[in-house]
């Protein structure tokens, strides 16, 4: 009877360890996995990421998609007006300044 | 380079007979412009209406970039194609500046004298002013596309879901 006692705390300690082990661990991960985003949305990583370059550079390469952009929407823009609808003026408007 | 010739091939002429194109050929003046030099600049008074004859014109805008100046390239006028129409049109003051993408040369009317002549010769008058509507009216229509398209971003990003997101 002593004997299935002891038998019995120990399994009790030793799944109550292991369940405390992995609550700590899972609660540090989960932690840095709540933080992830904010840090995303803090610091957006525009023009794929550009700003890691030297700034000259980088203000080359802002201006070049720019104007790479604004060539783009007007040949849609001409799109629509050979054939004026709500589906020519929206084509491909998903296509954004800057989106990688 | 022949004026005449170049005034035949420019979208502003379209449709004149030769002999209706004439007293206007009479007052176009050759001006070549080096690459990366500007034609002129938004605000300047408008004195001359150009037609490119080779060459690319750029036409840009002043954009804000980290606190600095750009002008970015808003739109591109090859041979054939009437710039600096703000000439013509009050208060005859450019409102975008125009640079020598390349090396061009035009065709510089002065605004008085193209006038003066547009009424001397009042059926040719007519169909000038008809094209010149024309290219006004492209540029207006090619503007509100794409301001219009801007706007539609603007509407999905503050107050919607943007559609190539929910299609996923």
């Amino acid at each position: 009877m002593a004997l299935e006692i002891i038998l019995i705390v120990l399994a009790v300690v030793l799944f109550g360890g292991m369940f405390l082990g992995l609550f700590l661990s899972y609660r540090e991960i989960e932690a840095e996995r709540s933080k992830a985003p904010a840090r995303a949305d803090l610091e957006p990583q525009r023009f794929y990421g550009w700003s890691s370059r030297d700034a000259a550079a980088v203000e080359e390469l802002m201006l070049r998609q720019i104007e790479h952009h604004l060539r783009r929407e007007a040949v849609i823009a001409e799109q629509f007006i050979k054939d004026p609808s709500p589906q020519t003026l929206r084509a491909g408007e998903h296509s954004r300044l800057g989106a990688a | 380079m022949d004026a005449s010739n170049a005034v035949t091939g420019s979208s502003l002429f379209w449709g004149l007979s030769a002999r209706q194109r004439e007293p206007f050929a009479a007052l176009a003046r050759v001006q070549r412009v080096p690459e990366d030099e500007y034609l002129f600049r938004l605000g300047q008074p408008a004195e001359a209406l150009l037609i490119v004859e080779s060459g690319v014109v750029e036409l840009t805008m002043p954009l804000s970039m980290n606190g600095k100046e750009r002008e970015v390239v808003v739109q591109e006028a090859g041979a054939g194609e009437t710039i600096a129409w703000s000439a013509l049109i009050e208060p005859n003051r450019f409102t975008m500046s125009a640079r020598a993408g390349t090396n061009v040369e035009l065709l510089a009317f002065s605004a008085g004298e193209l006038q003066a002549a547009i009424e001397a010769h009042p059926e040719a008058g007519l169909r000038i002013v008809t094209n010149l509507a024309r290219v006004i009216a492209r540029r207006l229509q090619v503007m509100h596309a794409m301001w219009t398209r801007e706007l539609q971003r603007a509407v999905d990003d503050t107050f919607g879901e943007p559609a190539h997101r929910a299609r996923g």
